[in-house]
């Protein structure tokens, strides 16, 4: 689903990821290990396009999404729960919720622009956006108007759905996001996530700053939402052995580079990712 | 007791020109943590061109339309003058609406010309037999207030009104207020962050053209005239707390009753109407240091 | 003490360049004959009192808001308290000039160090705006309370200004005009507070007042006592805007209510903006600026062919503060850092790698006021760590 080749990115003139190269199989959850500074957030940032790579390509179901902008590619079907949670924290837990479902009410059309897009020669393009950027509000909202009664429902839905996987954020749902546990914030990241319905999540580092029951608890969580909805998950994590339990596949990364590369329980078994995961 | 009702009652009636501003204020701070030095100005300019279109147009084929054209130059406003350093520090971007400002003004005065102009206040409306706007006073108990000055506090409290119910209760409104919060987040949800500031900006020019058009009336039209309404719609925001618009506009009003009975009821030798911007300035900052976000201002604490 | 460390050849030239040209070129090149390139007017030496004295203002507000963090707009009212003390004691009371900028100086801090108390409690735009109240309460202050202050005639100071003392003509052997004279002064008072704000500046209570602005809860975690270094920031702002106050009565020779409104405060937060928040040479430059950039326009009609209609010179202007804004958002000092570090053949790839960065792209995470280093991607190859060294 997700096919990664050759990625380069920096920061500035730190180059972080030196040629990365993964795949993620539809349906499947992949593992991205690593220790600190090895560039893991930093693969997942350059997929979603928060961060600009420098070389290399992204594809998404055959598409190349290395080059269009986070809100293009979030509407694509793609989630990324980023590190550190980046909630809404004055901002109520339904209300949060509202927000993830917010590319599905307005991005709807994300991909069909797009498709649109790539027939086009540059003038063309240039045309085209410059029509989608004048009257995007405009057609937002009719389309919003039209599709009123459809997208409550599915709203309702994804609602529920976030409820069952996370019961206790329905008990506080009108309660201010800055005032939960801290994880409870990460449920809530990641049912915010799931709301656009996504096929394909992105996870930065679920368990940074979770006690380790909790964190425990999140993982099965998301091995449930795997094996449940079929949708297909990267999760880029420290705490390798929690991550391989759950993943199909796993990649260490080394210093901006792919380390190792195997199916999870040959990873578990193996010393090169002990040693990998200390560090040289 | 009359004297003080009518103090009162004046009061409001200025109170609600410095809310109407101060809400045009706290939109912009909202969504971009900046104090637009330019507020007043922008209404200013978009007042003028109301005066123009006046030369041709009945008022209220004027009042929406300059709405609209208001709404226009606060989108390319964002869009070309602010954008290129909205990653800044807030100062940066204060500076910008600082030299905003001076562009604005100058050409107000340039186009115009500095010789103040009179402009009328929104021509008499009846719906189902009640009269509302227009010239002329009413008599309310033992005050008397004009048609204007109650047009104006409608204005200010339904716009607040509206407002309020479109953050809180509108998906756009939503998307607004998260970008305001915390824009990487708000991308990662699909929201087009440049696009709710562009948005933010538009409604807040509009909301001051309002305030401009309600104004002028009152002080004629002349490019210096929002100056003094500026600095008490910053203080009137201040006070109510600046991610508030019902605090704007409460605040303006409190101001606006403080300042009259401040220079009615102190002792002239010492205070009295003399001082009254002092005493009133002094007014809010013992508020503030009560509750330094602003009496509805609300700034939750972070976690480090 | 610190053990002097003799500068370079290169900065010495600079330094005797420069000295050169504030001791002698502008008080003294309009000996020169008329015609002669760049002969400065006697005008210019008032020009050049101001400068100094605004520059004085400036290294006092960047010490608050640059490098403490504490936004006020209120300044003009210190500066009105240095100014007025002056003028009263001089004119109304006999003191010698120099006392009465050092108790306007001292009067000030005072009163700053009062305000800074309250200040504790307010952040951000509600301390600007809070400021900004005592901004414009300044001069109502002064007309209602004229007994002390004359009202709105304001007090004219002129004759009481010394004249040229006679040391001057003593040690130098030459006669001075009343006007060089109070460049001169100014000039010293200036260079003194100057030597002062550097030494602050670089001292623990300087690297306590960046502390407090980058995180006050590290900073106390860290043991720096936050209430007490935020008042003496003010009450040291507060002291370099009574100095120059003080200064302000010798330079002008007339205090009066309007002369220091709310407009000046906000000259003075736009003058260490565009110079360089948390930056001892961006107030030097800031102040430079608030003098020489209205002069601009004027320069123009040199230039064949071109024109700027006057009435739009105030729009220039503001069109200029957003330009440097948009083009330098460290101020006129991160410019000149920048240039400093260049090869010149680097300049024009920076400059337009700068337009391409500040347009467009919103950036997420924004910097605090005053981080006097550019951004790591601003430096040039030849500082960049080898990254690709392994």
């Amino acid at each position: 689903m997700l096919k990664v080749r050759d990625l380069v990115a920096a920061y500035g003139p730190i180059v972080a990821l030196r040629g990365v190269s993964l795949e993620v199989p539809e349906g499947r959850i992949v593992a991205v290990l690593g220790a600190n500074g090895a560039g893991k957030s930093t693969t997942l940032r350059a997929i979603t396009g928060l961060l600009r790579a420098k070389s290399g390509t992204v594809e998404l179901e055959g598409r190349r999404i290395d080059h269009l902008s986070v809100e293009e590619i979030v509407s694509l079907g793609m989630s990324h729960i980023p590190e550190g949670r980046q909630l809404f924290s004055e901002l109520t837990v339904l209300e949060n919720l509202r927000l993830g479902a917010y590319s599905r009410s307005s991005g709807a059309d994300g991909g069909r622009h797009l498709a649109q897009h790539e027939d086009l020669s540059l003038l063309g393009r240039f045309q085209h956006h410059l029509f989608h950027a004048a009257t995007g509000g405009i057609r937002d909202l009719a389309r919003g108007i039209s599709q009123y009664r459809q997208r409550r429902q599915d709203f309702e839905t994804a609602l529920g759905r976030v409820f069952d996987y996370f019961p206790i954020l329905s008990e506080r749902k009108s309660q201010v996001a800055g005032t939960l546990s801290g994880g409870e914030q990460q449920m809530l990241a990641i049912g915010r996530g799931l709301m656009a319905n996504p096929r394909l999540l992105l996870l930065d580092e679920p368990s940074m700053g979770l006690a380790p029951l909790v964190t425990r608890e999140i993982f099965e969580i998301i091995q449930a939402i795997n094996q449940s909805q079929g949708v297909t998950i990267l999760v880029v994590e420290q705490n390798a052995n929690l991550a391989l339990e759950i993943a199909h596949y796993g990649y260490v990364l080394e210093t901006g580079r792919i380390a190792l590369a195997d199916t999870s329980d040959n990873l578990r078994k193996s010393e090169a990712v002990q040693r990998s995961y200390l560090g040289q | 007791m009359e004297e003080f009702w009518q103090q009162v009652v004046t009061g409001i009636a200025t109170g609600s020109v410095y809310g109407l501003l101060a809400l045009a204020v706290v939109l912009i701070y909202r969504s971009t943590g900046v104090l637009n030095f330019a507020q007043g100005e922008m209404a200013m300019l978009t007042t003028f061109v109301a005066w123009s279109v006046l030369q041709w147009g009945e008022y209220w084929v004027m009042f929406p339309l300059v709405l609209i054209i208001a709404a226009g130059m606060g989108a390319f406003i964002e869009r070309v003058i602010i954008r290129p350093v909205e990653g800044a520090s807030v100062l940066n971007i204060v500076i910008v609406t600082l030299g905003l400002f001076a562009i604005l003004n100058n050409v107000a005065t340039w186009r115009w010309g500095g010789i103040p102009k009179g402009f009328p206040a929104p021509p008499e409306v009846e719906v189902t037999g009640i009269r509302f706007m227009g010239e002329g006073a009413l008599d309310i108990g033992p005050t008397v207030v004009s048609y204007h000055d109650l047009t104006i506090l409608i204005f200010a409290v339904g716009i607040m009104l509206a407002l309020y119910l479109f953050f809180q209760f509108t998906p756009l409104g939503l998307a607004m207020r998260a970008t305001a919060q915390n824009p990487v987040a708000s991308r990662l949800m699909g929201i087009r962050v440049g696009r709710m500031l562009t948005m933010g900006w538009a409604l807040s020019a509009a909301v001051g053209a309002v305030a401009g058009l309600l104004i002028a009336p009152l002080i004629l039209l002349q490019p210096p005239m929002m100056i003094g309404v500026l600095l008490f719609a910053f203080a009137a925001a201040v006070l109510g707390g600046l991610d508030s618009p019902v605090g704007a506009v409460v605040g303006g009003l409190i101001i606006g009753i403080t300042e009259n009975l401040v220079g009615t009821y102190t002792p002239a030798e010492w205070l009295g109407p003399d001082m009254k911007l002092t005493v009133t300035l002094l007014i809010i900052v013992v508020v503030l240091l009560i509750r330094p976000t602003g009496i509805f201002g609300r700034r939750t604490m972070r976690r480090v | 003490m610190r053990r002097l460390i003799p500068p370079s050849p290169s900065k010495l030239v600079v330094f005797a360049i420069l000295a050169f040209f504030l001791l002698w070129w502008v008080p003294f090149s309009h000996v020169l004959p008329e015609g002669f390139p760049l002969r400065f007017g006697t005008y210019r030496t008032f020009q050049g009192s101001m400068i100094a004295m605004w520059a004085i203002v400036a290294l006092g507000l960047n010490i608050l808001t640059g490098y403490n963090g504490q936004i006020s707009l209120g300044h003009s009212a210190f500066v009105a308290v240095g100014g007025y003390t002056a003028a009263i004691l001089m004119v109304d009371y006999g003191w010698p000039f120099w006392a009465t900028i050092i108790l306007g100086g001292i009067i000030a801090g005072t009163l700053g160090f009062l305000i800074g108390i309250p200040a504790l409690r307010l952040t951000g735009p509600y301390l600007a705006i809070a400021t900004l109240g005592l901004a414009l309460a300044t001069p109502q202050i002064l007309k209602k309370y004229d007994g002390l202050t004359h009202g709105t005639q304001g007090i004219n100071v002129r004759p009481d200004v010394p004249a040229s003392p006679q040391f001057i003509e003593d040690w130098f052997g030459i006669k001075v005009s009343n006007d060089e004279w109070i460049y001169f002064l100014a000039l010293f008072i200036a260079f003194l507070m100057l030597i002062l704000a550097v030494n602050i500046v670089r001292s623990r209570v300087g690297r306590a007042f960046v502390a407090i602005r980058d995180s006050e809860i590290a900073a106390q975690a860290m043991g720096i006592s936050v209430p007490r270094y935020k008042t003496i920031a003010f009450a040291i702002s507060a002291f370099y805007g009574g100095v120059a106050g003080g200064t302000y009565a010798q330079v002008v020779g007339y205090v009066s209510p309007e002369s220091f409104n709310f407009l000046l405060s906000i000259n003075f937060l736009t003058t260490i903006v565009i110079g360089g928040l948390a930056s001892i040479l961006g107030s030097v430059l800031g102040a430079t600026g608030l003098i020489v950039v209205p002069e601009l326009p004027g320069l123009i009609d040199f230039i064949p062919g071109a024109s700027l209609p006057s009435e739009l010179s105030w729009a220039f202007y503001g069109a200029a503060l957003i330009l440097v804004m948009i083009f330098a958002p460290y101020g006129l000092a991160g410019l000149f850092d920048r240039l400093v570090r260049l090869r010149p053949a680097m300049i024009l790839k920076k400059l337009s790698s700068a337009y391409e960065r500040s347009s467009g792209a919103l950036r997420s995470v924004r910097a605090s006021p005053g981080q006097a280093e550019p951004p790591p991607e601003d430096r040039a190859p030849e500082d960049e760590p080898d990254a690709e060294k392994r």
